[in-house]
């Protein structure tokens, strides 16, 4: 909540004077008003006019009660009286308010103030008494709009328009892996239009909860690292939930949040509706009564635990789960903290790999009667996989990424471990 | 021995206040450093205080604090921070824009601010700093033709006197412009005022005339060329130029900065020597001591030049112990000028 | 202090020194003055006798274009910030700004029509050596430009000989980002035009000037050095001593004005000419401070004898040294001029007896080639 919004200059006979503000009497009370203002402006006078060496800069201080953000202009011209205009625009916030974001908003308001000054004098000219004129509008509308709506948008002249909007900053997304699979939490194309960005317009059709960032990438026949930007750029925004790929391979375990399910009957009755199958056969009786009661959700949840995979939680409970969509059942989890995707990591001893490669070119040596097909059909097929999956083999890199990196089932990763030799597992 | 008379470095405060616009900042840079007249109108305005420390003759520090003459300024000098800046004040130069309309005496309606202002600050200074001198310089005189220049001074000096208050009795006015030496002459007798063991230097300068029977020897120092002092014998005395300290501060000067200009080289020490050497007379400008520059003026000939030269450099052995001894202890060189 | 008596000792000996130095190079330096006197008396002989024909040069322009303040801040001596003051010019005036030659400037007001017929236009421009054009930059300039091509034509098939300057003045007040842009499309104007006219090749040269720096001397000197049929031979004359004394840049100035008439050939640089107009100035200024009337009684010492002997005791000499090792040389010449020269030897003043005497042979070399003009 921006509480003032005030326009100073350096006048070459008074010194630094607050010309226009917003509202009327708050910084500098005109002679005979009893209002008392948010803070003593003389005394604080040296940081919203300068000396020259500190202006163009981001200058922000706080008053007991307040917060004033400014960025300070000088001007160097010998039109000027005293050679120089100097000038500065200064937002009043409440000292406890967040304020990184009225920062830029300082910052291109001083920028506009500046640019429009060096084109046509616009500030120097107004030589309209305080608090009337060009400027103070512009202070007044400022206010309201920011106040109100956050943005604004001025026309100042025939050539300039002030754009202003209070863009929040968020923390940086986490990090992103081709193997995460983006969820969108909000109907991405209804806020779309043409103008977006191409990328962009190509990834949003394949965020759906089943594709990987890398399947995106190639199902939209777009650059990963574009790909990766557009995904970056929604996870921003919070447009976007990052989970994991769902398989029936993997396996999953309840966390202690579970517990809030058990008492919140609006999260179970928001789950069932959630898992629910779509109604396939037009109207089967399976729809219309609540297939599945929270009570049971909860039981199946708690079904799930450390070493079992989905596949095996699906047989074992195939009646209750048949009547509900496990993806959907397991990402509901997933999203609500309800469980935790147990990740499965290998790690190879590093002896056993070192033995294993010199023992492969060992046998190479010794295979050196055999055809040239046999060791191209050795070096192009064995060898490269295996020196590739090496460097997943250090324990941090889970089977998902793996999988992904090297575009390769889960089958068959499990197969190309064993051939590499001794490699421990590790779920958590 | 007199031991007040013993001197290590000495601080002095120098006050610079008046209108804003007055001049101070510009008659500041061209003493201090270096500027000429006609750059001086692409200076900014001061904002708040802006403090110099000038070294002057080695011993004599200068802190020279220039005073944004703005409303707002002056108004927080004599409120908030009154203490700060009027506290321990050596010196209080007030510069007063002699074609400003509120530099009137008050009379028939004209506005007399600039004189209030002033009574304000005289009045501030007996309270914090009662001992300190004040200089009032009426500034900008090139503004007013010739024939008014006396009648103008005559009656601002009047006017500048009656708000004095206890310090009536002691200032000093000065009229100035930056266009001529006048401005030398003022801050020549304002840093005059200021420079200790004068003596001392002043007994030296005289040998230094009578071995090379010279005319007249000046003392300027390096920096600023300001005259510290000097010394004259009968016939120079006579001189009909009564203005020449200042005329040849703002000469030597103006060469200077034009010297420096053409060898690129900001270093203080632009030149060595300068010899005119007429039919009429000699004269050579040489540099003294690391702080100072002598000029003597002496009778003509090649044989008086080369003598006087000589007996110039023997004496900036004597001179560079008298600046030491004054920086450290005077009283054992007073010692050995006794023996 | 018994300085003077270990003094006057030291002395004799460096003026042995001097003397023997200077022999040294007498012969030298004496061959190579006689050598261009030669050709002096061949080249310097001009058409007419100067003194009867005293060239005539005009400064024109329009109104307001800084003419007054021009020829008031050159030879007059007045500050820059003073012209605002001026008022605009009325009347032809005439004045005789060269003491050492007859030149005259004549300061034409800008709101005569040069031209019409009303003008004695035998009277104005019959005898005239060069005009000088000022346009002032910061104006409209195509006027200007227009009246000047139209002036050039029309006198140049009845005065042939007349040399055109323009100097394209007030170049201070243009922002730097302008100036060379202004200056080049003044000079292809004027040189389009006056092609059209069918003069190929005019003899107009170009001269951004302002009063507020030096560059309106430089531009006058080197319009003057234009009007000097002599030039040549102080030329070579400078060139010469240039080298024997191993001076980086020489100068002859008119005292006065701080206009020099003639340099040696190396190519001028504006950086040492200001150098050398202001050590004038600080001169001029400094002597005017000390040359008052000192009452004749007291200065009668055994000494006087001495002094009436010393060569050249009652010109002018000045010297100033920097602590860098350069050296800026004056010599008094005549009344009106003196020699200058700029040197960044560091052994200079050891060698100054040598640069003495050289400099001695060139003035009455000189003073010779003067004589005759």
């Amino acid at each position: 909540m921006i509480r003032a919004i005030f326009f100073s200059i350096f006048d070459v006979h008074q010194g630094p004077k607050v010309l226009h503000q917003v509202p009327a009497d708050s910084i500098a009370p005109s002679t005979g008003s009893s209002q008392i203002p948010l803070f003593h402006f003389p005394s604080v006078s040296s940081y919203i006019i300068p000396r020259p060496e500190y202006c163009s800069k981001l200058i922000t201080f706080a008053t007991p009660l307040h917060r004033v953000l400014c960025n300070p202009v000088c001007l160097h011209s010998s039109t000027y009286p005293r050679n120089a205009y100097t000038f500065s625009i200064a937002l009043v916030l409440d000292a406890s308010t967040p304020f990184a974001s009225y920062a830029t908003v300082t910052l291109k308001l001083a920028s506009l103030l500046q640019t429009l000054e060096e084109q046509s004098r616009f500030l120097s000219r107004d030589v309209s008494p305080p608090n009337t004129g060009k400027i103070y509008a512009l202070c007044e509308i400022l206010l309201e709009d920011l106040n109100n709506y956050s943005e604004s948008m001025i026309p100042i002249d025939d050539s300039n328009t002030l754009n202003i909007k209070l863009f929040p900053t968020y923390p940086p997304p986490p990090p992103l892996h081709p193997h995460h699979v983006p969820l969108s939490t909000v109907r991405l194309e209804s806020l779309t239009d043409p103008n977006w960005d191409l990328t962009m317009l190509r990834v949003l059709p394949h965020i759906d909860g089943v594709n990987s960032v890398k399947q995106i990438s190639l199902l939209a026949d777009a650059d990963y690292k574009l790909v990766r930007k557009a995904i970056e750029h929604l996870l921003y925004y919070g447009c976007l939930l990052l989970l994991d790929i769902f398989s029936f391979g993997a396996s999953y375990a309840s966390t202690a949040e579970l517990a809030s399910l058990v008492e919140d009957t609006d999260i179970q009755e928001e789950c069932a509706a959630y898992v629910a199958l779509p109604s396939i056969q037009g109207n089967s009786k399976a729809s219309q009564s609540d297939p599945v009661s929270g009570f049971q959700l909860v039981e199946l949840y708690l079904k799930l635990r450390q070493g079992q995979t989905v596949k095996s939680f699906y047989i074992e409970n195939v009646e209750v789960v048949d009547r509900i969509d496990v993806r959907r059942f397991i990402t509901f989890g997933v999203i609500k903290g309800f469980l935790y995707r147990v990740h499965r990591y290998a790690i190879a001893t590093s002896h056993t790999s070192r033995r294993k490669r010199e023992h492969k070119s060992k046998s190479r040596q010794k295979a050196n009667v055999s055809t040239a097909a046999e060791l191209q059909a050795d070096g192009t097929e064995a060898e490269p996989h295996l020196l590739e999956l090496e460097k997943f083999l250090d324990g941090t890199h889970c089977f998902d990424e793996i999988c992904t990196e090297l575009m390769i089932s889960e089958r068959e990763l499990m197969s190309r471990l064993k051939a590499f030799g001794d490699v421990q597992i590790i779920c958590r | 021995m007199e031991t007040s008379k013993k001197v290590k470095q000495q601080k002095k405060k120098v006050l610079l206040m008046g209108k804003s616009g007055a001049g101070k900042s510009s008659m500041r840079s061209i003493i201090f450093s270096n500027h000429v007249a006609k750059d001086v109108r692409r200076l900014g305005a001061t904002i708040d205080v802006d403090k110099k420390r000038v070294k002057f003759l080695g011993n004599l520090l200068l802190d020279i604090w220039d005073c944004g003459g703005q409303d707002a300024f002056t108004e927080s000098y004599l409120t908030s921070q009154k203490s700060y800046v009027f506290g321990d004040v050596g010196v209080l130069i007030y510069v007063f824009d002699v074609e400003s309309s509120d530099f009137t005496d008050g009379a028939r309606g004209h506005s007399d601010r600039d004189l209030q202002t002033y009574g304000s600050i005289i009045a501030a200074l007996d309270e914090y700093s009662p001992n300190a001198r004040i200089f009032t310089l009426v500034h900008k005189m090139d503004l007013v033709a010739n024939e008014y220049r006396n009648e103008v001074i005559r009656s601002k000096t009047a006017a500048i006197t009656a708000r004095s208050g206890r310090f009536a009795r002691r200032i000093g006015t000065y009229a100035t412009s930056i266009w001529d030496e006048t401005l030398y002459r003022a801050w020549g007798s304002i840093v005059n005022s200021l420079i200790p063991n004068l003596d001392i230097v002043e007994e030296g300068l005289k040998d230094l005339q009578r071995v090379t029977e010279a005319e007249e020897v000046v003392l300027f120092e390096q920096n600023t060329f300001l005259t510290v002092t000097r010394v004259s014998s009968e016939i120079g005395d006579e001189n009909p130029r009564g203005d020449r300290y200042e005329r040849l501060s703002n000469i030597i000067k103006t060469f200077k900065n034009s010297l420096s200009g053409y060898t690129e080289s900001n270093s203080s020490h632009q030149f060595d020597s300068f010899t005119i050497k007429t039919g009429i007379f000699n004269l050579i400008i040489n540099r003294l001591t690391y702080n100072t520059y002598v000029l003597v003026v002496f009778p003509p000939g090649e044989a008086e030049l080369q003598c006087a030269r000589l007996n110039i450099l023997s004496a900036k052995d004597e001179f560079a112990r008298i600046e030491s001894v004054a920086e450290g202890a005077d009283d054992d060189f007073r010692n050995l000028r006794g023996k | 202090m018994d300085l003077s008596s270990k003094v006057t000792s030291e002395l004799s000996l460096d003026e042995q020194q001097a003397s023997e130095s200077s022999t040294a190079s007498l012969a030298e330096s004496q061959s190579i003055l006689g050598g261009t006197n030669g050709d002096v008396r061949q080249s310097l002989l001009p058409p007419m006798g100067f003194g009867k024909h005293k060239p005539k040069m005009l400064l024109m322009g329009l109104k307001r274009s800084g003419k007054s303040s021009i020829s008031n801040v050159v030879f007059h001596k007045m500050a820059p910030h003073e012209t605002l003051f001026l008022e605009a010019t009325t009347a032809i005036q005439k004045q005789n700004v060269m003491k050492f030659m007859d030149f005259q400037i004549w300061d034409l007001p800008g709101q005569i029509d040069y031209l019409s017929s009303s003008l004695d236009s035998n009277s104005v421009f019959s005898d005239v050596g060069g005009i000088v054009w000022v346009i002032d930059a910061q104006d409209n300039y195509l006027e200007p430009i227009s009246r000047f091509t139209s002036a050039v034509v029309a006198l140049t098939e009845l005065y042939p000989s007349i040399r055109y300057s323009v100097f394209i003045h007030k170049t201070d007040s243009i922002t730097e980002d302008y100036r060379e842009d202004t200056i080049r499309d003044v000079m292809q104007k004027i040189s389009d035009e006056l092609f059209d006219e069918g003069l190929e090749n005019p003899p107009v040269s170009y001269f951004p000037t302002s009063i507020y720096d030096h560059t309106i001397f430089e531009a006058f000197s080197k319009v003057i050095q234009g009007l000097v049929p002599q030039l040549p031979t102080y030329e070579t004359l400078l060139d010469t001593v240039a080298a024997s004394c191993r001076f980086q840049k020489v100068y002859i100035f008119e005292v006065t004005s701080k206009v020099y008439i003639a340099s040696d050939t190396k190519p001028s640089d504006l950086s040492s000419y200001e150098l050398c107009s202001d050590f004038i100035n600080a001169i001029m200024d400094m002597y005017g401070l000390y040359s008052w009337d000192r009452p004749k009684t007291s200065s009668i010492s055994p000494m006087d004898d001495e002094r009436h002997q010393d060569v050249g005791a009652q010109t002018v000499e000045a010297m100033v040294c920097s602590a860098r090792g350069n050296t800026v040389y004056l010599r008094e010449l005549n009344a009106f001029l003196v020699f200058i020269g700029v040197s960044k030897e560091p052994n200079f003043q050891k060698e100054k007896a040598m640069v003495d005497y050289n400099i001695q042979m060139f003035q009455n070399t000189l003073l010779r080639v003067l004589d005759r003009g």
